[in-house]
C-alpha cells in the first residue's frame, strides 16, 4: 500500500509579476490560492503566461514582483532545489543515459538517501505507475506514455508537497492522452497531492480539476470551480474561450468532476 | 518588497565557472598579447620598420600567407572530397578511413614534418618519381603547402561531416524530384548548405597554417627569401638573441592574421545566415 | 531491343552515378594514401631500417627515457588544467548569457591563430634572463625558461582551449529542460554537472581529453623556444626527435617518432571506441 507520508501544502500567489519585454508582461499581478490536496488547472491560449507562472512557482525563474507561498512559508527567493516540489515537463526531460530505475531514483540519490530506502521507494512507485518490470529499461526503449509515467514517478519520488504539471500529455496521441487522464485522476484521488496542471485542453481541465484558472496575456481572468466558470463566466473572454470548446462538433459534453 | 530585484538565475554555477574561465582567458590570452604589444611598442618606429618590414621579413610574410592560402584551398577541396566519400558512400574500410583521417591532427607536428620530408625528398619512394617529372617538393614552397594542406584536411573534414551527414538530404530529394541533375543539385542545393562549414574549415586551416612551425621546419629547409616562413624567421631571431626583432615580426604577423580572422568570422556568419541557419541562443 | 540496365534506373535520386562514385572514391583514397598513410608508413619503415636491435637501442637510450619522462610530467599538469578550464568555460558559455560572452568566445579562438613560436617568445619576454621578472626568478633559483616549469607552462598555454572547444558545442546541444528537471529534483550544481551533464557528453569529454593529450605531448614550437633543448634535461620527445634528426641520426629519430605515431593511433582508437 502506498505510504502517504507526503503532506500536501497550499500554494498562494500574491500579485506575482514577471516582465520579459518592456511593453508586455508575461505574468501581470496574478494572485491565486490552491488548497492543500486540490487540483488547479491553468487554462488559456498560448502566450497567456501559464508556463511562466509554473516556472516561477517551481523556482526555474524568479518573479520581478510579488510573493509566492508554500503553506505558511515564503518561497519567493528560495532556490528551486530547496522548494521540494515535483515537476513534470511536457517533453518529459528524462535522463537519457540512465535507465528507468535510476531516473526515478535520482531525486533520492542527490539527497543521499540510503540505498535500501531508495530501492523500496522506486519499487513502490513503479507499481503505482503500472511500470513493474521496467526498472532496467533504457529511456530510448519506452513509449511516450510510459515515459511520462516515469517522469511522474520521478517527480513524486521525494514525496513533494506540491506537484506541477506542464502540459503533461501534450506530446501524446489522443488515445494515450485519454487513458493517462483517467489514470491521473485516480492517482490524484489516491495521493491527494496539491497539483497545478497546465493544459490547453478545456475538456481535460474540466475533467480533472477542482478549480480552473483562466489566464490571458498574463492576467488572471477568472478562477473558480468548473461549473461556476460555465454558468457564470466573469468576462466575455472567458465565455468565448469556453464556448469554443463546447461548440466544437466533435467535442463530447464537458463533464465536471465533483 | 524591492520593485527592481537583481535578476537571479535558476541554473547554478555561473559565478564560479565564469571566474575560472575569465582568469584563464586573462592569463593565457590577454597577458601574452599584451606582452607582445608592450615589447613591440618599446621599439622606435624606425627600428620597428627596419626589423619587421625589411626585404627578408616581407618575403617571409608573402610566403607565409601565400602557402597558407594555397593550403587552405587545397585542404578545402580534398577535405570536401574525403568527407563526401565517407559520409555518403559505403565501402569496406570506411570506418577505418574515417578514424585515420584525424592522424595529422593527433600527431606531433615535428613527427608529421619529418614524415613528409622523408616521404618526399628526391630520393624517396614518392619524391623520386615526382623529381623525374621536374616537381620538387622537399625544400620548396610546394613542400610547405603540402605540409599545411595535410594538417588542414582533418580540420575541414571534421567541420563538414556533421553537416554532410544530415542536413541537405531532404532538400536534395526535393531538388531531384523537381528535375535537377545530380550536378545541378550539388551546385544549387548542397553546396550553399555546406558553405558555412567549408568556410570554417578553410579558416581553421588558414589560421593554423600561418603559425605552423613544427611540420614546416623540416620540409622547408629554411632558406631566406625562398622557403623561410614567418614563424621560422621569428625562431631564427630568437636564436640570435634578437628579442626585439622577433617581437616586431611577431606583432606584424599577429596583427595581419587577427584582422584576417575577424574578416573571415564575419564572412562565416553571413554565409550561415544565408544558408538559413540561425545562431543558437540560450537563456 | 536491348533492355536498359536495371541498376542505373533504380538508383536513388540522392546517390551519385557509379562512375562518379568510383572516381571520387579512388581520388579520395589516393589523397589519403599520399598525404596521410604514406608518411606514417615511411616513419615506421625508417625506424626499422637498421633492424630491430638498433630500434630497441634507440628507444631504450637514456636520453629518450628522460625525454619520455619529461613529456609525461608535462601531460600530468596540462591535462587537468585543460579539463578544469574546459568544463568551466563550457558551463558558463554554453548555458548562460552575460555581458562579455562574445569576447570570451573570441578569446578562446585566438590561441589557434597564434603561432606556437610566438607563445614561446612571450615566455622568453616574461621569464627570460633579460626580463625583470625572469631575472628575479633566476636569482631565486626558480628559473622558468630552460627548465621544466617553463615547458609545462608553455604547453598549457598552447593547448588550454582544446577541451573547451570540444565541450562548448556538446553542452550547448543538451536540453535545458533536462537541467531544470535535475534542479527541481533537488540536485546541486555539482551534482547536475557530475551526474547528468558530463555523462551525457561522455564522447566529447573523452575526445577532447584525448586530443588535448596528443597535442600536449606533441607540442614542438613553443617548447623549442622555451627549453633551450638541453638533451637529457629539457628535451621533450618531439624535441628529442628533432635533435636526433638534426644530428644526422635519422633512424634513431624515426624510432622515437614511431612511439609518438603509436600514441597518436591509440588516441584515435580511444576516440573511435568512445563513439560507438
Amino acid at each position: 500500500m502506498t505510504s502517504t507520508s507526503l503532506v500536501p501544502r497550499s500554494v498562494t500567489l500574491h500579485n506575482v509579476t514577471r516582465v520579459f519585454s518592456p511593453t508586455t508582461p508575461a505574468v501581470a499581478g496574478v494572485s491565486l490560492h490552491v488548497d492543500p490536496g486540490a487540483l488547479l488547472a491553468l487554462l488559456g491560449p498560448s502566450g497567456a503566461g501559464k508556463t511562466t507562472l509554473l516556472r516561477l512557482i517551481a523556482g526555474l525563474d524568479y518573479a520581478d514582483a510579488g510573493r509566492i507561498h508554500l503553506g505558511a512559508d515564503d518561497i519567493t527567493d528560495l532556490p528551486a532545489r530547496q522548494r521540494g516540489l515535483g515537476v513534470v515537463f511536457q517533453q518529459y526531460a528524462l535522463f537519457q543515459h540512465l535507465n528507468v530505475f535510476e531516473n526515478i531514483a535520482f531525486p533520492l540519490r542527490v539527497r543521499h538517501r540510503p540505498r535500501a530506502e531508495i530501492a523500496d521507494r522506486v519499487d513502490e512507485l513503479l507499481t503505482l505507475m503500472q511500470l513493474d518490470g521496467f526498472a532496467t529499461r533504457r529511456i530510448a526503449q519506452i513509449s511516450g506514455g510510459q515515459a511520462q509515467r516515469v517522469a511522474l514517478a520521478r517527480a513524486l519520488a521525494p514525496r513533494p508537497s506540491v506537484l506541477l504539471l506542464d502540459e503533461p500529455f501534450g506530446a501524446l496521441d489522443t488515445q494515450v492522452r485519454h487513458e493517462l487522464r483517467r489514470w491521473l485522476a485516480a492517482l490524484h484521488d489516491e495521493l491527494h497531492v496539491t497539483t497545478i496542471l497546465i493544459t490547453h485542453d478545456q475538456e481535460e481541465a474540466f475533467d480533472l480539476a477542482d478549480r480552473v484558472a483562466v489566464l490571458r496575456d498574463g492576467h488572471l481572468e477568472q478562477i473558480g470551480a468548473p461549473a461556476d466558470l460555465l454558468t457564470h463566466p466573469a468576462t466575455p473572454f472567458v465565455e468565448a474561450f469556453l464556448a469554443r470548446a463546447n461548440s466544437h462538433p466533435h467535442a463530447r459534453r464537458i463533464s465536471v468532476r465533483r | 518588497m524591492t520593485p527592481h530585484r537583481r535578476r537571479r538565475r535558476a541554473l547554478p554555477g555561473l559565478p564560479l565557472t565564469l571566474s575560472i574561465t575569465t582568469t584563464g582567458a586573462l592569463l593565457f590570452v590577454v597577458t601574452p598579447l599584451a606582452t607582445i604589444l608592450a615589447t613591440a611598442t618599446r621599439l622606435s618606429n624606425g627600428s620597428f620598420a627596419a626589423v619587421a618590414l625589411n626585404a627578408r621579413a616581407l618575403a617571409a610574410y608573402r610566403l607565409t600567407f601565400g602557402t597558407a592560402l594555397s593550403a587552405s584551398a587545397l585542404a578545402t577541396l580534398s577535405g570536401l572530397l574525403l568527407a563526401w566519400v565517407i559520409t555518403r558512400y559505403r565501402f569496406p574500410g570506411r570506418r577505418l578511413l574515417d578514424a585515420l583521417i584525424d592522424l595529422p591532427y593527433a600527431l606531433p607536428t615535428a613527427v608529421l614534418g619529418l614524415a613528409l620530408t622523408a616521404a618526399y625528398t628526391t630520393t624517396s619512394l614518392l619524391g623520386a618519381p615526382l623529381a623525374a617529372l621536374g616537381l620538387h617538393v622537399a625544400f620548396t614552397p610546394a613542400g610547405i603547402t603540402l605540409a599545411l594542406t595535410t594538417l588542414g584536411i582533418p580540420l575541414v573534414v571534421r567541420a563538414l561531416t556533421p553537416v554532410l551527414a544530415t542536413r541537405p538530404f531532404d532538400a536534395e530529394e526535393a531538388s531531384a524530384v523537381l528535375g535537377a541533375t545530380r550536378w545541378q543539385t550539388f551546385i544549387r542545393v548542397t553546396l550553399p548548405t555546406i558553405t558555412p562549414a567549408l568556410l570554417t574549415g578553410a579558416a581553421l586551416t588558414f589560421a593554423r597554417g600561418i603559425g605552423e612551425y613544427g611540420s614546416v621546419v623540416f620540409i622547408a629547409g629554411n632558406m631566406p627569401f625562398r622557403t623561410e616562413v614567418a614563424p621560422l624567421l621569428i625562431m631564427t631571431r630568437i636564436e640570435e638573441f634578437d628579442d626585439g626583432a622577433a617581437t616586431a615580426i611577431a606583432t606584424t604577423l599577429l596583427a595581419v592574421s587577427l584582422t584576417l580572422l575577424l574578416v573571415i568570422a564575419r564572412l562565416e556568419r553571413h554565409a550561415a545566415i544565408r544558408a538559413g541557419l540561425s545562431p543558437r541562443t540560450r537563456q | 531491343m536491348m533492355p536498359t540496365t536495371r541498376a542505373t534506373t533504380r538508383r536513388r535520386p540522392t546517390d551519385d552515378a557509379p562512375v562518379i562514385r568510383a572516381a571520387l572514391l579512388a581520388l579520395a583514397v589516393a589523397i589519403f594514401a599520399l598525404l596521410i598513410a604514406a608518411p606514417a608508413a615511411i616513419v615506421l619503415a625508417g625506424a626499422l631500417h637498421l633492424g630491430i636491435g638498433h630500434y630497441a637501442h634507440a628507444i631504450a637510450d637514456p636520453s629518450t627515457i628522460a625525454a619520455a619522462r619529461l613529456t609525461l610530467v608535462v601531460l600530468a599538469y596540462a591535462i587537468p588544467v585543460n579539463v578544469v578550464f574546459g568544463v568551466a568555460a563550457a558551463w558558463s558559455i554554453a548555458r548562460f548569457d552575460f555581458p562579455g560572452r562574445a569576447a570570451l568566445v573570441v578569446a578562446l579562438d585566438l590561441p589557434l591563430a597564434v603561432s606556437p613560436v610566438i607563445s614561446g617568445l612571450v615566455f622568453v619576454l616574461l621569464f627570460g634572463a633579460r626580463a625583470p621578472l625572469g631575472a628575479w626568478l633566476i636569482a631565486h633559483r626558480t628559473p622558468i625558461v630552460f627548465a621544466t616549469p617553463g615547458i609545462v607552462l608553455a604547453t598549457v598555454f598552447v593547448t588550454f582551449p582544446f577541451v573547451a572547444r570540444e565541450l562548448i558545442p556538446a553542452f550547448a546541444s543538451l536540453e535545458t529542460s533536462v537541467d531544470e528537471a535535475a534542479i527541481v529534483s533537488g540536485a546541486t550544481g555539482w551534482q547536475l554537472l557530475t551526474r547528468i551533464t558530463l555523462p551525457s557528453v561522455r564522447t566529447a569529454v573523452i575526445s577532447g581529453v584525448a586530443l588535448a593529450a596528443a597535442r600536449a605531448a606533441g607540442e614542438f614550437g613553443a617548447v623549442a623556444v622555451v627549453s633551450g633543448s638541453i638533451a637529457g634535461r629539457t628535451n621533450t620527445l618531439p624535441l628529442h626527435i628533432a635533435s636526433l634528426y638534426n644530428a644526422g641520426d635519422s633512424t634513431g629519430a624515426f624510432a622515437v617518432a614511431s612511439l609518438l605515431v603509436a600514441l597518436a593511433l591509440i588516441t584515435l582508437a580511444i576516440r573511435w571506441a568512445s563513439e560507438r
